[in-house]
């Protein structure tokens, strides 16, 4: 019987088969699953291309061809202009983003085609940025870059959030004690509820006159929040309301990416005079490094398409402080029978995200192979 | 024993060494009331971090119309167990979770074999666009579902498949994630294996069936938890396609009964319903809980 | 780039390693492999959606006729034994009316409706049957009507709100059918109601119900602010002026909320002052089809809501379920509510409770009011014997709108039912006769009418969270709804 050694003596994996058999295998292997993806991933897509360069009505009303304005529409208006002074501040700091992260690698001379592919995306990001209205003009769809803001904001606070939640939760549970293993599946409890049951709860434990939590804050003296009826908390309690559905599955990849930690190395930082601080900076980030990476992109993509909690707790309210983009694509799509422009919309998010996880890969991923 | 010994050096370093006026310290003692405090601490705060569902347990156990008076208690007024037996009551509820089993596992067995087939082959067989083909599959990752699924909806009212289970399991099974997690699997396992293989002689499809899969149980089994809950809490897609009473899943046939204005009149019904359609998979968690830590320790380039 | 060595601690680079196995060639040659491939993809998916229609098929006006003839054309014999489907809203009560067929037993929404068919399906005298098709929750059904209709394959009668009706109906996805020949009698129903169900000059819907909103007092409260009157009714407002007065002195005397109503992801509040607005004569989109929303009357009607706002007399904290919640603690007067909770508090308020129209603050009576109606979705087959069992059925819902409003507390659209004996007995209904009758205003029939007031009510919100002044409010969302408009 073959058994798996443990020790790896360090070689070059050859491929499995040269040449037309291993193309044959090979096929064999992903047909079946290529087949099913090519049918119901890829055609709808393809089919959602099509669909975005025309006026395409969910009903059938309309069928027409009109090239590139779902996209103009979406991304352009009436007399818009560019300037240097509008968002000064966010483009400023987008620009001193990108010249930090420059400095590191630069010194190190390892400027590869995809750190410079990152910095002209975050150059070209901070130019436009610089296009707004004029004094009489307008957005196409404002709603557009409101969601867009939104959903911004949104992936902003929650993945680092939900990341570092899940990571600190991970390190507190470490150690293998008794028990860790209960305290590990009440914190991951929550993520077997389906959206609809996470909002129902939620929304009525943040709720000032019938919720738990206003219940039990009032002996403290703190006066009931209306936390989704105002617009600069309903923001955080979709987000609390997101980490809270979702931090036990993250805690769950930290806990098995720190016990692959080598041992050895805690106590080789321990010898080198390392305290507690500079062992989880030394140690243990490197050592989690494809678990973080892994967690930040799918939780960044997951961000990206929030939709459920903001969909059924808030509404997109109060005024359009939640919107974000899926709801308004999903509206366009049901309520306003405009597929392709919905469609339109949809390739945009997926270019974005696109975008930002290649960069997050490539960048955060790794520069120094062992 | 090396991960247990380096957490007490992080947590107490003091503990392993004795105290330089020469008194000896008592170690074990030091690490018990550490312990303890570590075990109250980490039981708050699961009560904490519980405390939603617990309340929610709580409202689903009260009587409906003192629900629609207060609800700001624990402890659930006028208790009772009828909002819980009124879900089972509904003469379609099993039939709704024989739906959801059903479609569940299909789809979960199904798309183990298919993503672990294609993760092998993108981690350990060489051919001529294999890297497009699997970043065309990564890709789908990024895209957006609710955006997309109305070409999907319509692709299967054109062949008139809808109200079926196929309509349910098949657009499922194509989940890029699966082929991720199977891939990063995959390379990692160490290449003596198959050169041992291929020298008794077993031919890739032996070598995978026999030798590969087997390997791969741990991370087949947390891609396949991931995949059932998914499936499970699936709502929008049986929603559309689902769409007469006896084919509706547990999700949507719990929906189904909710009239208008459900949250003001019976919202102890409410979340008794939220709590019953949640509790298979509750138990599956528990049971395979132990598995799903070690599947994702190989999967995430462990040992 | 070769694979990378699996050494002692392979974790690093099995991620990147991956997704980065062809080299810098390879990538160029399969980078034009690929082009290849998705132009071949989108050609085939053009190719796909050619032949493949969504929705159902669409006739011209001939056509239209000549399926009036053959709906009238069918015969009895030919109607036995069809079976059609329903859609609705309204939820599941199987479990209680299983096999119940007297609709004197309903005690909700759901219990009538369904009732009702297995009454309709026990006792027409064509044999036809109706089986529900689909089952959302509320919140969802149009989502799921939607996709049957693009699907090509809807129920044969659904339910519809007055104001989705002309966007299904100008899409070609309804029957138009002549009344008339059913037996469906529409003269007998309000203006309102019979404007309603008529797009472009054809009746599209038979209508049910209409609800709208009202005042649920709660009669102790007000009685102590002094506004009771001997005859045990309530001295309700007449004036904005009035209003505050009032306002004023239930707090005064009794330290509650003048009003209870859900202003948190919720309608209500913006029905109150799209009622306010329709009191003084005007609407949000002119008859012409225009914006209208930047006027002196809205202005007017958001202006004395600020003030009850700011007087402390209502408060936009609460959604639907907490004003609810609110009113029945005794921390309010008013309920501001609909006409669907007038069973369920008749029986069970906890303390005197008496119902009236909502007040006329701003001129003539006029409240906000929506409607259920049944309509008929087109079919692939457009087969008229299975239109006919649609009718019929319609028919025999629009007979039964009596029932259905003494069920619900919803208001019949039949003038006849709300002036009989056995309407005017329920409860409170007297009470709100005039609402039912004269004051009832549905919104304006426009395309894609949804769009429009969530346009109009994001600024309303901003409003009433946000502080936003009304004048800027009331401008935005005038341009907002002219280019939704366009």
């Amino acid at each position: 019987m073959v058994t798996i050694q443990a020790d790896r003596r360090v070689r070059t994996p050859r491929p499995r088969r040269n040449g037309k058999a291993g193309l044959r295998y090979g096929i064999a292997f992903i047909a079946p699953f290529v087949a099913l993806y090519v049918v119901f991933v890829l055609v709808p897509v393809a089919q959602a291309v099509v669909m975005s360069v025309h006026d395409w009505d969910l009903l059938g009303a309309t069928r027409e061809f009109i090239g590139l304005d779902n996209y103009v529409r979406m991304l352009w208006g009436v007399d818009i202009t560019w300037s240097m002074g509008h968002l000064f501040w966010w483009r400023m700091a987008i620009l001193v983003l990108a010249a930090v992260l420059l400095v590191g690698p630069a010194r190190r001379r390892r400027i590869t085609l995809w750190r410079t592919a990152g910095l002209l995306a975050l150059i070209a990001v901070a130019f436009a940025l610089g296009f707004h209205p004029a004094e009489t003009g307008f957005w196409f769809d404002p709603r557009f870059w409101t969601a867009m803001q939104n959903t911004l904001l949104f992936t902003a606070v929650s993945t680092p959030l939900i990341a570092g939640l899940g990571l600190a939760m991970a390190l507190a549970l470490q150690g293998g004690r008794r028990g860790v293993r209960w305290y590990q599946m009440a914190f991951f409890l929550p993520y077997i509820l389906p959206v609809s049951v996470v909002t129902l709860i939620w929304t009525y434990f943040l709720s000032p006159n019938q919720g738990l939590l206003a219940a039990l804050l009032e002996p403290l003296g703190i006066a009931p929040i209306p936390w989704l009826s105002n617009t600069d908390t309903a923001m955080i309690a979709i987000i609390a309301t997101t980490v809270w559905w979702t931090v036990g599955f993250n805690l769950v990849l930290f806990a098995a990416g720190l016990q692959d930690v080598d041992a050895s190395l805690y106590e080789a930082a321990s010898l080198d005079g390392a305290g507690p601080w500079g062992k989880f900076v030394h140690v243990t980030l490197p050592g989690i490094r494809h678990v973080l990476l892994l967690v930040m992109v799918m939780q960044v993509i997951a961000s990206f398409q929030v939709f459920g909690q903001v969909n059924i707790m808030t509404g997109g309210g109060p005024g359009s402080s939640t919107d974000v983009v899926i709801r308004h694509i999903y509206q366009t799509g049901f309520r306003d029978f405009e597929l392709g422009y919905a469609s339109a919309m949809s390739l945009v998010l997926f270019a974005i995200m696109l975008v930002v996880s290649v960069i997050q890969m490539k960048f955060l991923g790794k520069d120094a192979t062992k | 024993m090396t991960a247990v010994s380096q957490t007490r050096a992080l947590i107490a370093p003091g503990a392993a060494r004795p105290r330089k006026d020469g008194r000896q310290q008592v170690p074990g003692l030091r690490r018990a009331t550490a312990t303890s405090w570590y075990h109250v601490a980490m039981i708050a705060a699961t009560l904490v971090w519980l405390l939603p569902m617990i309340w929610m347990t709580s409202l689903a156990l009260s009587d409906n119309a003192a629900l629609a008076q207060e609800t700001q208690f624990l402890i659930p007024r006028d208790f009772t167990l009828d909002n819980l037996l009124g879900v089972f009551s509904v003469g379609l509820t099993s039939r709704w979770f024989l739906n959801s089993a059903i479609v569940s596992i299909l789809t979960t067995v199904v798309t183990v074999l298919l993503c672990a087939m294609a993760g092998y082959a993108f981690a350990r067989i060489d051919f001529r666009g294999k890297a497009i083909v699997y970043g065309s599959v990564l890709a789908g990752l990024m895209i957006p579902k609710e955006a997309m699924f109305v070409p999907l909806f319509t692709m299967v009212a054109d062949v008139q498949m809808h109200n079926t289970y196929a309509a349910l399991i098949l657009p499922r099974i194509a989940a890029p994630l699966g082929v991720f997690l199977m891939t990063q699997f995959f390379s990692q396992v160490p290449q003596e294996v198959e050169e041992a293989a291929r020298i008794d002689g077993a031919g890739p499809w032996r070598t995978f069936f026999f030798i590969m899969l087997p390997l791969a149980r741990p991370a087949m089994i947390a891609l396949a938890i991931f995949t059932f809950v998914q499936t499970w809490n699936d709502y929008l897609w049986p929603l559309v396609s689902a769409t007469r009473a006896e084919m509706f899943t547990i999700t949507t046939g719990l929906a189904s009964l909710q009239g208008n204005f459900a949250q003001a009149t019976e919202l102890g019904s409410l979340m008794a319903r939220g709590l019953v359609g949640s509790l298979p998979l509750l138990i599956i968690f528990l049971l395979f809980q132990r598995h799903l830590i070690r599947g994702i320790s190989m999967t995430s380039g462990g040992k | 780039m070769t694979r990378p060595a699996l050494t002692g601690n392979p974790n690093p680079a099995a991620l990147a390693a991956v997704l980065d196995t062809t080299s810098t060639t390879e990538r160029k040659h399969m980078h034009k492999k690929k082009i290849a491939g998705a132009a071949a993809s989108l050609t085939a998916a053009a190719l796909l959606l050619t032949a493949c229609g969504t929705g159902t098929g669409t006739e011209g006006g001939n056509a239209a006729a000549d399926l009036t003839e053959q709906i009238a054309a069918v015969t009895d014999d030919q109607l036995d034994g069809v079976t059609i489907t329903m859609s609705r809203m309204f939820g599941d009560c199987e479990e209680t009316t299983q096999g119940v067929t007297d609709p004197s037993l309903a005690a909700s929404e759901c219990e009538a409706i369904q009732i009702l068919t297995n009454q309709f399906n026990d006792e027409n005298e064509y044999g036809i049957t109706v089986e529900r098709l689909g089952g959302a929750d509320w919140h969802s059904y149009y989502d799921a009507f939607n996709a049957s209709v693009a699907g090509g394959e809807p129920a044969d009668i659904a339910n519809l709100h007055d104001y989705s009706m002309s966007d299904y109906a100008q899409r070609d996805q309804l029957l138009a059918f002549d009344a008339e020949a059913v037996g469906i009698d529409l003269s007998d129903s309000t203006t309102q109601a019979q404007s309603s169900v008529v797009y472009d000059g054809d009746t599209y819907a038979v209508p049910f119900d209409s609800h709208a909103i009202l005042a649920h007092i709660n009669t102790d409260i007000l009685g102590a602010a002094g506004y009771m009157g001997e005859d045990g009714r309530p001295i309700m407002p007449t004036s904005a002026d009035e209003l505050l007065e009032m306002a004023a002195a239930v707090k005064e005397k009794t330290g509650t909320y003048l009003f209870s109503l859900g202003v948190a992801n919720d309608d209500m509040a913006w029905r109150m002052f799209y009622s306010l607005v329709r009191q003084q004569g005007s609407d949000v989109v002119s008859a012409d089809g225009e914006a209208q929303i930047d006027t002196p009357e809205a202005a007017a009607a958001l202006e004395l809501m600020n003030e009850l706002i700011e007087g402390g007399y209502i408060h936009t904290d609460a959604d639907y379920a907490g004003s609810i919640d609110e009113w029945k603690d005794g921390k309010s007067a008013i309920l501001v509510n609909g006409t669907w909770v007038v069973n369920e508090y008749a029986a069970t308020a906890p303390f005197g409770y008496a119902v009236a129209d909502f007040p006329a603050l701003m001129g003539e009576p006029a409240v906000w009011a929506s409607s259920h109606m049944w309509v008929l979705p087109r079919q692939r087959d457009d087969d008229p014997v299975a239109y006919r069992a649609a009718l019929e059925f319609a028919s025999f819902l629009y007979d039964n709108t009596d029932v259905w409003a003494v069920a619900t507390g919803h208001i019949a659209p039949r003038v006849s039912v709300v002036e009989s004996a056995a309407y005017q007995a329920a409860p409170n209904r007297e009470f709100y006769t005039s609402t039912a009758l004269d004051a009832i205003r549905f919104v304006p029939q426009i395309d894609n009418w949804t769009a429009v007031k969530d346009l109009i009510h994001t600024q309303l919100e901003e409003v009433w969270f946000n502080g936003k002044d009304v004048a800027a409010a009331l401008g935005e969302a005038q341009s907002r709804v002219e280019q939704q408009l366009d």
